[in-house]
């Protein structure tokens, strides 16, 4: 039964589920994976909170089950249920947004910086903490969208979809990002 | 349901341990529309408010007495109902704010939400004052006040000096 849902699209699975948890089962597993990277990336949460952030998440996605509207793609509304999960979690935890990127660093500057001389300025494993730090001084709109556009590999229309913004707007402030990132890194690297 | 993880099973044990039934249909179709209804209002508010511009710029003399020439840009001015402005720009804020929460209303940007809305209130408040125009003529004859002997004097003052002296 279950390899048979495995083939099915998340869209046709959400619209099963009204009918049979056993569809909602295959969502949950195939979605775990995803939002614990996801929330992971987005926080310190431990291994409990992220359990706990997990388990709030797929009750609201079954409580709203219906409210889920299929010109949208399921994957963008699981995330923006779980990105209003993080901003609750947050809010509870009394917490600055912190994303934990770890090993995944050096990568942002690769992907956000065209420029070589950055490149191979800030991609050095010695950089590492130096890029974290740039990174978590960003605005916490821009956090958002960086995280999603570059970690998470989302369209434009997906982090739009997520964030509840218009799809300009969210060129404008990956732009900026990259401005205030830019910026942020000078000022780390000369401050060491 | 077997091959599953322990932590999918321990959502879904929650969700039968909570009772947790996702909601009506109807429940998203009311709060949508809740959504919607300030929106609605602002429109119709900004419809009234063009209809009411439109006749104090048109019918000015009739309104502001004899002294007053149409067309004084001043005097147009002084004809827009400054109040239902300022409700509909309050309103503006609220329902734009509003719309952003529906489904596909934060797509759009501020100012795109602002222009449509804008633009539906003039086409509406065209038609509003087409239709009422024969209505508001018979209102301002029964219940406008004509400038008494006290005031003619006073306008008379402010506005043709010279005549005065």
């Amino acid at each position: 039964m279950q390899s048979s849902l495995a083939i099915l699209t998340d869209e046709k699975l959400i619209i099963e589920c009204k009918k049979d948890q056993q569809h909602f089962a295959v969502l949950i597993e195939r979605y775990i994976p995803k939002l614990t990277h996801y929330i992971r990336r987005r926080s310190l949460a431990t291994s409990d909170d992220i359990e706990d952030l997990l388990q709030n998440i797929f009750i609201k996605v079954y409580r709203n089950i219906n409210e889920y509207d299929t010109s949208l793609l399921f994957s963008s509304w699981i995330y923006r249920i779980a990105h209003n999960e993080m901003i609750d979690w947050y809010r509870r935890e009394k917490r600055r947004t912190t994303l934990s990127l770890d090993d995944e660093a050096q990568d942002i500057v690769s992907k956000l910086f065209t420029e070589e001389d950055h490149v191979a300025r800030f991609s050095h494993a010695e950089q590492k903490q130096l890029v974290i730090d740039a990174v978590n001084t960003l605005d916490e709109k821009y956090k958002d969208i960086l995280l999603l556009r570059f970690f998470e590999e989302k369209s434009y229309e997906e982090v739009a979809d997520i964030l509840q913004i218009p799809a300009g707007t969210v060129a404008v402030r990956i732009n900026r990002a990259k401005k205030q990132l830019e910026k942020n890194l000078t000022k780390h690297g000369t401050n060491k | 349901m077997e091959q599953i993880s322990n932590t999918a099973k321990n959502i879904l044990t929650a969700i039968e341990n909570k009772r947790v039934t996702p909601r009506s249909k109807w429940y998203f179709v009311l709060r949508n529309s809740v959504l919607w209804m300030p929106g609605i209002v602002t429109t119709v508010l900004g419809a009234y408010t063009i209809a009411g511009v439109l006749y104090g710029i048109l019918h000015i003399q009739v309104v502001q007495g004899k002294y007053i020439e149409a067309g004084n840009p001043i005097f147009m001015v002084a004809a827009i109902p400054l109040l239902w402005v300022v409700s509909f720009g309050l309103f503006s804020i609220i329902s734009i704010s509003l719309l952003r929460k529906t489904y596909a209303g934060y797509r759009h940007t501020t100012l795109q939400l602002l222009l449509v809305s804008v633009a539906c209130s003039i086409i509406l408040g065209i038609l509003f004052y087409a239709i009422t125009q024969d209505a508001n003529d018979n209102m301002v004859k029964t219940y406008y006040r004509y400038p008494t002997q006290h005031q003619e004097e006073y306008y008379e003052r402010i506005f043709s000096p010279q005549r005065i002296n």
